[in-house]
């Protein structure tokens, strides 16, 4: 993780990787009803395979160079077959936003959902 | 762009390439030129026209390169980006839109054995849906068919929000029947 956040603080500086937020944000995109799984991108899949440990996959979230502490997330989800796809998405959302802002104390400057699929469950 | 064209312009940029590539070929062994283009191997010989012709031939492979990935990713929709709110924004990809498609055509219950999807957009933001699709051979194909397009237009636009704007079924195949003789 190259990419850390820094906030300089008076009793030092603490600092998070992508990884540890991208956790939260999957976590909290699964745990809406009619979310599946979410993909990961190819070249997370491909470290997958090679059996490298990745926290929290199909989830890209990236700092904002201007404003530190602030934070843009993607989603991709698979969706249910038979849910509303666009209420899903704002549901997600609002949840990202809400567990990531609550859990790390970073401001979530947009939460961007790409719907990858729907898939029948039987 | 309608297919033809898209079909002419794609072999002609293969053709390009291909061309391209062997005249490249040239300038690591010029004895291809000696009996066919006797001109051309002065020019791959001389000092400064060596280098102009590389560069052209450069360009030109790189524009064919890129028109025939151009053709080929032009007829597929890219994405559908549905609203943008204040917290960010909603896409959804192609392959979730196919996914839907099959899976309303497969619930239709009209005996479609397999079945192949295509989206493309069509104009103001509305969308125009291709399936082709494998029969059983039980099936009254155009009392049927109308269901599938009824089913699949109703469950796009009422997942996704999107509008459809017309859903073209084609039948490829219709599964043999069979009579089935089963002995002990």
């Amino acid at each position: 993780m190259e990419d850390n956040t820094n906030i300089e603080s008076i009793k030092g500086d603490r600092s998070m990787t992508q990884g540890f937020v991208a956790q939260y944000a999957s976590e909290a995109a699964l745990q809406i009803n009619g979310v599946l799984s979410l993909v990961p991108s190819f070249a997370v899949a491909l470290k997958e395979k090679a059996g490298v440990v990745h926290e929290g996959k199909g989830v890209r979230v990236v700092f904002g160079d201007t404003d530190e502490g602030s934070v843009s997330i993607t989603v991709y989800p698979v969706v249910k077959y038979g849910m509303i796809i666009p209420e899903i998405a704002w549901m997600i959302q609002e949840k990202v936003k809400k567990d990531v802002e609550r859990f790390t104390g970073l401001t979530v400057e947009s939460v961007d959902v790409y719907v990858c699929g729907v898939e029948e469950v039987s | 762009m309608n297919s033809f064209i898209r079909a002419l312009m794609f072999i002609y940029s293969i053709v390009i390439a291909v061309i391209s590539v062997v005249l490249l070929y040239a300038l690591v062994d010029d004895g291809i030129f000696a009996d066919i283009l006797s001109p051309l191997s002065s020019i791959v010989t001389g000092p400064i026209s060596k280098w102009i012709y590389l560069g052209v031939l450069l360009l030109l492979f790189i524009t064919s390169i890129v028109s025939i990935t151009n053709i080929i990713t032009s007829g597929r929709l890219n994405r559908t980006r549905l609203r943008k709110n204040d917290i960010g924004t909603v896409d959804i990809g192609p392959d979730a839109i196919e996914s839907i498609a099959l899976n309303a055509a497969k619930s239709a219950q009209v005996g479609i054995k397999s079945a192949r999807c295509h989206v493309a957009p069509a104009k103001n933001q509305r969308l125009r849906v291709t399936i082709s699709c494998e029969l059983y051979s039980n099936v009254e194909i155009p009392s049927s068919m109308a269901k599938v397009q009824e089913k699949v237009k109703k469950d796009i636009e009422r997942f996704t929000g999107i509008a459809v704007e017309q859903v073209v079924v084609r039948v490829s195949k219709v599964e043999q029947a069979q009579a089935k003789v089963e002995s002990r």
